[in-house]
């Protein structure tokens, strides 16, 4: 889920400063997806997700102040996002996330017509093996791995997002890879 | 290069991180290492798969509901935020669980007699039960199964004898005369006596007996002699038993055991222990008599019962048999069921 064309962003962020709700809600439609998207990714589940996406928003809201004009304002609310999101997942190990995804974990047979039933099925178990895998990573570890698979996100983009050296991210990234790697390696080598 | 070294850098050069000599490096390393290939399709089809899992979607009306909810969250948020969220059409779940400000007012009027009603209460529940106590329920005990019955009440004891009366009875009681009867002398009864006294045998001796004699004795036998005895033997053959286990005497060896009853009694109260008793036997070994030294009142009967019925092998003192006083304990153990 890419975010939307930046240029729009700008003329109602500065609305939005200006105290104009209805260009906020305007933002928070545009971009409420891809934030939704990646605090489902991180926490796995759909009402932490919810409600993390809309704490970021309302978070936003109040520090509109604070933006640098001229900026992107995707970034700016995916930073915040993702510090809820970590915030959540330190202090979030006693809530487990229900496994909610009833319709989801369900092969979908009709979604996709090319595929052979069986083929859907495979994949759709290699996915949420691959979840188990990823749920299990150290908080700092699943934000690395999004932020640079999923986000598409470069080194240096992501260590100035969490404000760690370059270093780090390369070392926590190898080390995301490989502890997933170990986990899939079975599924993975199976599937070849 | 090390193959390590590169391995380790595949997830760079997979992110396209990699810039100049590293990147090369890596590139040919992958040509020629089989098991680096391996790994870095691995890390590339990890990324796929991170990638290809869709994120669950939700209604369409979820996404048209979320900018408005985000818009209540901010005026909630806002200060003196309750009046203003209120008017607003709320769509969160959270708002339908908290409910409006409540009325104080009315709370600060009822609140003395709530108070009040309490203290009736309090005063209903536990003062009054202090003043005014019933009886207490009569608790009947089942042991009786158990404990034997009570022994009945002595009789009361006879009253005492009219002193007039018992001076008349004496009075009027009859002299009985008794007919001298002169031995040898065959008497005619002069009358019918209404009850036949039992004869007084020893009365009758035997012509030319001795006074004292034993029926049967031979003339010129010595007095209180037993009959058949040896003659010249000691005068008063049974002599007093002896205790075994002191000195020389040993205790002697059981012939006959009859295991003892357990008391039924005794069983249900669980009583159990040893009963040691003093046991004395004649002659011929057999147990005469028998008395409790340590007493288990519900088991010493048993005990009692079963020894009475032992035998011991005679002893035999200077070639004499004598009767032996035995220590003897009789133990009993509850078996566990």
């Amino acid at each position: 889920m890419r975010p939307p064309e930046p240029n729009d962003d700008r003329g109602l962020v500065a609305k939005a400063k200006e105290g104009h709700m209805d260009a906020f809600e305007e933002l928070v439609r545009r971009h409420q997806r891809s934030i939704y998207a990646l605090c489902h990714r991180l926490t796995g589940a759909h009402q932490t997700a919810d409600d993390l996406s809309q704490e970021a928003f309302i978070k936003a809201y109040f520090n509109l102040a604070h933006f640098v004009d001229g900026l992107d304002f995707y970034p700016w609310i995916r930073r915040i996002a993702l510090n809820g999101c970590l915030n959540h997942l330190k202090k979030g190990k006693r809530e487990r996330p229900l496994r909610e995804e009833g319709q989801s974990t369900r092969p979908d047979v009709f979604g996709a017509p090319a595929e052979l039933p069986q083929d859907t099925i495979e994949r759709t178990e290699i996915e949420h093996k691959f979840q188990e895998a990823f749920n299990a990573l150290p908080p700092d570890q699943k934000m690395i791995f999004t932020l640079r698979v999923n986000e598409n996100q470069s080194y240096r983009d992501i260590a100035r997002a969490l404000d760690i050296p370059e270093g780090t991210v390369m070392s926590r990234l190898n080390r995301a890879r490989s502890r997933l790697k170990e986990s899939m390696a079975g599924f993975l080598r199976r599937g070849r | 290069m090390r193959h390590t070294r590169i391995k380790k850098l595949l997830g760079s050069y997979l992110d396209g991180e990699l810039q100049g000599k590293l990147k090369y490096d890596v590139a040919s390393h992958l040509k020629t290492c089989a098991s680096c290939r391996e790994e870095f399709e691995l890390l590339d089809k990890l990324d796929g798969i991170s990638r290809e899992i869709p994120v669950p979607g939700r209604r369409e009306e979820f996404w048209e509901a979320f900018p408005q909810r985000v818009a209540a969250g901010i005026q909630q948020s806002l200060p003196g935020a309750v009046a203003v969220g209120r008017g607003k059409e709320v769509l969160g779940f959270q708002d339908s669980f908290i409910g409006g400000p409540k009325n104080i007012g009315m709370k600060v009027a009822v609140f003395p007699f709530s108070v009040a009603a309490h203290a009736l209460l309090i005063l209903l529940l536990v003062i009054l039960p202090l003043f005014k106590t019933g009886n207490l329920p009569q608790v009947e005990v089942y042991s009786a199964f158990l404990a034997p019955p009570p022994p009945p009440p002595p009789p009361p004891p006879p009253p005492a004898k009219k002193r007039s009366s018992s001076a008349s009875r004496t009075r009027i009681k009859p002299v009985q005369t008794q007919a001298v009867i002169e031995p040898g002398k065959l008497v005619a009864p002069v009358d019918i006596p209404e009850q036949i006294a039992e004869e007084q045998v020893s009365d009758f001796g035997i012509e030319g007996g001795i006074e004292g004699g034993v029926e049967g004795g031979v003339i010129g036998g010595v007095l209180g002699g037993v009959v058949g005895g040896v003659l010249g033997g000691v005068v008063g053959e049974v002599e007093a038993p002896v205790r075994a286990g002191t000195g020389e005497i040993k205790q002697p060896k059981r012939i006959k055991y009859v295991p003892p009853d357990y008391p039924e009694i005794a069983r249900q109260a669980r009583v159990a222990g040893i009963v040691i008793l003093e046991a004395i036997t004649d002659q011929y070994g057999r147990v005469t008599s028998c008395k409790v030294l340590r007493s288990i009142p519900l088991l010493d009967q048993a005990a009692i019962d079963a020894v009475m019925q032992w035998v011991y092998e005679p002893m035999v003192i200077n070639g004499r048999p004598r009767g032996v006083i035995i220590t003897v304990t009789v133990t009993f153990e509850l078996k566990m069921p």
